[in-house]
């Protein structure tokens, strides 16, 4: 048996024989630090009383700095650190204690444990045993014999482990005794304290979140697939150091850099540009290099350090998926769920505010005339006619073609066989598509800019963008409002004549319930759109409903005139 | 005595040496001889001067031949802005500029200008329609201010952080959000800078010399992949009655095509300039070619560059299977900048000093 096996022995016998009689004066048995680790006790093992309870004190400094509140001692890998541990209670009159220091699951020995050479450090013994039920050979430190007195403090010199091994948990158990031999009537007391690494001198490990790779956009659950030159959203913990975030630079060849923030991502161990990266999130744009189908992504922070910078740390690897396309919208509205429109002057596309919805049609603003007040942004639905732009990624390739981290100056239109938007059951015309590609400044971005059919009902739409079959997922909406009047804002009235082009808009009462609507000629024909229904139209006459509420004719010079309007 | 005569041949076959076998030519070295002389430059704009810049990027591309044959697509990227130039006198050597977020060193003893650029609007049309781009819908409006040293050369340029409250200002918050993370306002600056370069950049020496036909030789990346040598015949020359320079130059990757187009100047002159300098096309492209012109317009007095237009065409045919048209793709590039004074109201200069 070796030496650490005697004195573990020593220990174990200490904890099953001496305690009732000796009250543990020569030092305290192992696993009794009071820490949260596999199979530890405190005092109270032994000794009868609450923990915590009594009047005095503990307390515990790392390296000078305290361990509690807001204070965060740290660790430099190999370096020798001061523990002093400081106790005081005027109604006992003899101290004895234990601590422990613990990595990882809690059975991991970070470094090694030794009495201070100090008068503090005197009578203290160090032991070692196993950690709870685990074979993990871990230390303890406890006092030879008892300090005499009210107060006592504890020197202990801790060398660090070499390497970084992550946070380490310090705990302390005191026992105030009352001199008697009995373990009665004592007073324990203990405390843990977490020491983290020096971040300068060993950066965390990153961490990729389960799953945690995903393609930029918003759906439920989010998509694990995207497509080159669109961006994949990465999230985990330890990619950077805290603070702001880095948005990613171009380097001198006018591309995005591989490194932002000291943070690099492989994907299928090709450097990916990286647009920002923070602590928790890595944005990046997916190379074409990697090729498709399943791929492996890792973060490493620490990335590419200067000389004496440390080393370079490597994440966990998860898969993601690359096809060549997969469209996935951005949602542009926090408080607009499923939002994902602007309109032209950027407001965004969306059902007013209830108290701010016109009940008028008279009242209705034109496009692009948002509402606006202190309480949230400008918003206002999209009118047939009208032209909105939807954002997101993995619409796929492009011409002219952009290599990786490439930052589209012009126009990069989409090169897929078919492009499709879907507003609820109906498709925009190809001829409706303003334009579809990259978003011009914006490396990774893709925008589709359509113009809203005019037959297309009011209400509040599902949206979905199909590139060569693939749609973007579910969840994206649009709200379509009431075809714009005309710029007077003319208001229907009987014996009204209106060219093409031209339009007026009132409400009619229909069995006590008031229904807006915008009457408007056409080249062809002539309709009414009420909202929440499709459009009424006709080529020659019209009444919508068939209630002769809304009565328009054609007339012989191709205008048309309203020959009644509203109730009788 | 073949090395002389090689030695003879070369002498011959110099620009110069030509021009100067025939009397007009004569008289050309000689006018040549005069204006040599470096003509002085010193950015001096008045102070409170206020000029209006508009800048015009126009692309047009378009295939022809096999599938796919493609309708010609015109990019149109147009900047307008108002400089207001402010004279920022620098008392003594330590002097530096400070703006927030920014110090500039001032080169010691020297004039420096503070110019107040207002970016007016910014955006990009394809085939005439306008192409939504929220970053250029945030950059409209945004306040710059160009640094200056009495020679032109851009020092800094301040205030292209402002970009990120104008998104947040101008787009839905999550839009906002998610552009905030996508757009780095450091690269728009380093942008910025380099398009300043370019059209400045000729003139910020502090003096320049008038040259005849002087032939340059560069690599030119094709707008797809790979690159060409690029000639250039250069002449600089004072303007006749104005004061002004006028820059202009041609571009040809083919020599040949390039002497033809001047009296006198031999392919084997141009070909001169490319010394070790060489074409990388892809295996897929048959041939590339890449041509155009440069003309730029500066007053010597003041060193405002006026106007410049830069013209390149770039072509490219694919390789192509026996018995099929080989695809051609054609890249048609036009750059211009012009800067025109603007008439202020007297108490409108007195308010732009800093």
């Amino acid at each position: 048996m070796g030496k650490l096996g005697v004195v573990s022995l020593a220990f174990v016998l200490a904890a099953v024989c001496v305690p009732q009689v000796a009250a543990f004066s020569r030092g305290a048995p192992a696993r009794t630090s009071g820490g949260a680790f596999p199979g530890e006790s405190n005092c109270t093992r032994c000794h009868a009383g609450t923990v915590n309870s009594g009047p005095g004190t503990l307390s515990l400094t790392v390296g000078g700095v305290a361990a509690s509140g807001d204070s965060s001692p740290t660790y430099t890998p190999g370096e020798t650190i001061a523990l002093i541990v400081s106790f005081e209670d005027t109604t006992k009159f003899r101290v004895g204690f234990q601590l422990t220091a613990r990595s990882g699951d809690g059975c991991g020995q970070p470094g090694a444990l030794a009495a201070a050479s100090s008068d503090d450090g005197s009578g203290i013994s160090v032991g070692s045993g196993t950690c709870g039920p685990s074979s993990s050979q871990v230390q303890w430190v406890t006092h030879q014999g008892p300090r005499n007195g009210s107060a006592a403090t504890f020197a202990i010199d801790w060398t660090a482990p070499a390497e970084d091994v992550g946070p380490v948990t310090i705990a302390v158990a005191v026992n105030g005794a009352d001199g008697g031999q009995s373990a009665r009537d004592d007073n324990i007391y203990t405390l843990q304290a977490v020491v983290q690494p020096s971040a300068a001198a060993s950066p965390i490990s990153p961490m990729i979140s389960e799953g945690g790779v995903t393609s930029l956009g918003d759906s439920d659950p989010a998509l694990t697939t995207g497509a080159p030159g669109g961006i994949a959203v990465i999230s985990g913990t330890g990619f950077a150091e805290m603070g702001d975030g880095t948005v990613g630079s171009v380097g001198a060849d006018g591309k995005l850099a591989t490194n932002t923030g000291g943070v690099c991502v492989e994907v299928n161990q090709v450097r990916a540009p990286v647009l920002y990266a923070d602590a928790t999130t890595v944005y990046v744009q997916i190379p074409a290099e990697t090729g498709l189908g399943p791929a492996a992504v890792q973060v490493i922070g620490n990335c590419d350090p200067e000389p004496d910078g440390g080393q370079a740390v490597l994440s966990n690897t998860v898969m993601f998926e690359i096809a060549s396309v997969k469209p996935a919208l951005v949602h542009v509205s926090e408080s607009t769920a499923g939002a994902v429109a602007v309109h032209e002057d950027f407001s965004l596309v969306a059902s007013e505010p209830e108290a701010e919805a016109a009940t008028e049609m008279t009242a209705m603003p034109a496009e692009g005339d948002a509402a606006e007040d202190s309480s949230g942004p400008k918003m206002s639905p999209a009118v047939p006619g009208g032209v909105v732009t939807l954002f997101g990624t993995g619409f796929g390739p492009t011409d002219p073609a952009l290599a990786s981290g490439e930052i589209p100056a012009l126009s990069h239109v989409l090169t897929a066989e078919s492009v499709q938007l879907m507003l609820g059951e109906t498709t925009v015309p190809d001829d409706h598509i303003v334009y579809a590609g990259a978003t011009p400044g914006v490396a990774g971005l893709y925008q589709l800019s359509a113009r809203i059919p005019d037959a297309m009902a009011a209400g509040e739409h599902a949206v979905s963008l199909v590139v060569d079959m693939q749609a973007s997922p579910a969840g994206a909406t649009i709200a379509i409002g009431m075809p714009e009047p005309d710029e007077d804002g003319v208001a229907c009235v009987a014996d009204l004549v209106l060219s093409v082009g031209e339009s007026c808009s009132g409400s009619v009462n229909v069995f006590g319930t008031a229904y807006t609507g915008v009457f408007e000629v056409k080249e062809t024909e002539a309709c009414v759109t009420v909202e929440g229904l499709p459009p009424f139209c006709g080529a020659e006459t019209l009444d919508p409903l068939g209630l002769g509420l809304l009565v328009a004719e054609k007339q012989s010079d191709g205008t048309w005139k309203i020959t009644k309007f509203g109730e009788e | 005595m073949r090395d002389l005569e090689q030695k003879v041949n070369r002498i011959m076959n110099r620009r110069s040496f030509k021009q100067w076998l025939s009397l007009p030519c004569l008289w050309t070295v000689a006018l040549l001889t005069v204006q040599a002389q470096p003509i002085e430059l010193e950015y001096a704009p008045d102070d409170g001067a206020v000029f209006n810049v508009v800048e015009t990027v126009t692309r047009v591309t378009s295939v022809t031949g096999a599938d796919p044959a493609v309708d010609p697509v015109t990019d149109v990227r147009m900047r307008e802005s108002v400089v207001t130039i402010a004279a920022v006198s620098v008392p003594d050597p330590d002097t530096v500029i400070t703006t927030p977020g920014l110090t500039v060193d001032v080169i010691p003893d020297s004039t420096a200008f503070s110019n107040k650029v207002t970016i007016q609007s910014q955006s990009l049309t394809r085939n005439d329609n306008a192409v939504a781009s929220p970053l250029h819908a945030a950059l409209s409006g945004l306040e710059l201010t160009y640094h200056v040293d009495n020679q032109g050369n851009l020092l800094e340029i301040a205030g292209y952080d402002g970009v990120r409250d104008a998104m947040t200002a101008k787009l839905p918050d999550k839009l906002a959000a998610t552009l905030l993370k996508l757009v780095n306002h450091e690269t728009l600056r380093h942008q910025d800078r380099a398009s300043y370069e370019e059209v400045h950049g000729p003139f910020t020496e502090g003096s320049v010399t008038p040259v005849v036909n002087e032939v340059s030789a560069a690599s030119h990346a094709l707008p797809s992949e790979g690159s060409v040598v690029l000639y250039a015949v250069t002449t600089i020359a004072a303007v006749p009655d104005e004061d002004k320079i006028r820059l202009t130059r041609t571009f040809n990757s083919d020599a040949a095509a390039l002497a033809m187009q001047f009296d006198g100047l031999e392919e084997a002159t141009i070909l001169e300039a490319k010394g070790t300098l060489a074409s990388t096309l892809p295996e897929t492209y048959a041939s590339a070619t890449v041509s155009g012109s440069e003309d730029v317009l500066v007053q010597t007095s003041g060193a405002l560059v006026e106007s410049r237009t830069l013209m390149l065409a770039a072509e490219w045919t694919l390789n192509a299977p026996e018995g099929t048209t080989p695809e051609t793709h054609k890249v048609e590039d036009t750059k211009q900048f012009t800067a025109s004074a603007v008439e202020m109201p007297a108490d409108a200069t007195t308010a732009a000093q800093p």
